[in-house]
């Protein structure tokens, strides 16, 4: 892997960038720094599912359990 | 995988000499640290058990740093190490996503988690007689503090420590002890917060990196 850093054009809908700008803006991170977490979340869970884990979500308060279904 | 130069405190001499950090490793180098290290360290485990001093054994022993090069495959790990003399003196290997801060003023906000940290068997004085190069950890925790910096997470960190290491943590590095954690097979977390990591990175300037 290398440090150098390659620069993209993104074209996000409104909606999308008020997501990513409030995100950024409650981590106190820039909204590079969010879509880099997003690839890097995205592809450790691509790659736990693909050998065939679950991700589930759970409440432990309210004994609540939820797999959270990816396509 | 870049290269920093650093100094690291060679204990025979009492010197400061040059060494390498490397802060992006390639999984192979971690299957030949396990290589080298793992008989020393379980040679010292089966000498430590056959003196009756169990207690005594490293916490660590049965580490495989081999056996998580698998994650490096994620871009969520990272590993670092630090060489020097043609040997690899330490290694830290942390996760970028996913961690988040439990203390204040930062709760919720990410950190950069500290999965494993070594020093080679030949630094360690419960390994060997006279150990080689000393202040691996320190230097490695100061490695990992300027990566949570560099991913702007103002150089918070948080671990779960061995037991044998706590000392280390709350002393050397003056992380916060947040108790055991019933998530976490009961180990203690610890954490650095952005102000710790400041105070942490302003007291090891110069004697570290």
């Amino acid at each position: 892997m290398s440090d150098i850093k390659r620069t993209m054009t993104l074209n996000l809908t409104e909606s999308e960038m008020q997501v990513l700008e409030a995100l950024a803006k409650q981590k106190e991170v820039t909204k590079t720094a969010v879509i880099r977490q997003a690839i890097r979340i995205y592809q450790m869970i691509d790659a736990r599912l693909s050998v065939g884990e679950k991700l589930v979500f759970e409440d432990e308060a309210a004994q609540k359990k939820a797999e959270l279904m990816v396509l | 995988m870049s290269t920093i130069p650093i100094k690291i405190y060679q204990r025979l001499d009492k010197s400061v000499i040059d060494a390498v950090l490397h802060t992006e490793l390639a999984p192979s180098v971690l299957i030949d640290v396990e290589r080298e290290w793992r008989p020393i360290r379980l040679a010292t485990a089966r000498e430590l058990y056959s003196q009756g001093r169990s207690g005594e054994i490293p916490q660590h022993f049965q580490w495989d740093w081999g056996a998580k090069s698998g994650k490096l495959q994620l871009l969520a790990y990272r590993c670092l190490g630090i060489e020097c003399a043609k040997k690899w003196q330490g290694l830290l290997m942390v996760k970028l996503t996913g961690g988040m801060a439990r203390l204040d003023p930062d709760k919720g906000k990410d950190l950069v988690y500290i999965e494993y940290l070594e020093s080679a068997p030949w630094n360690l004085a419960v390994m060997v007689e006279t150990p080689l190069y000393g202040g691996i950890g320190s230097v490695l925790m100061r490695a990992a503090v300027q990566l949570s910096y560099d991913e702007g997470f103002h150089g918070r960190l948080g671990l779960h420590a061995l037991p044998q290491a706590e000392e280390f943590y709350r002393n050397d590095c003056e992380m916060h002890s947040c108790g055991p954690d019933l998530s976490y097979e009961n180990l203690p977390y610890y954490e650095m917060t952005r102000n710790d990591a400041a105070r942490f990175f302003s007291n090891s300037e110069g004697s570290a990196i």
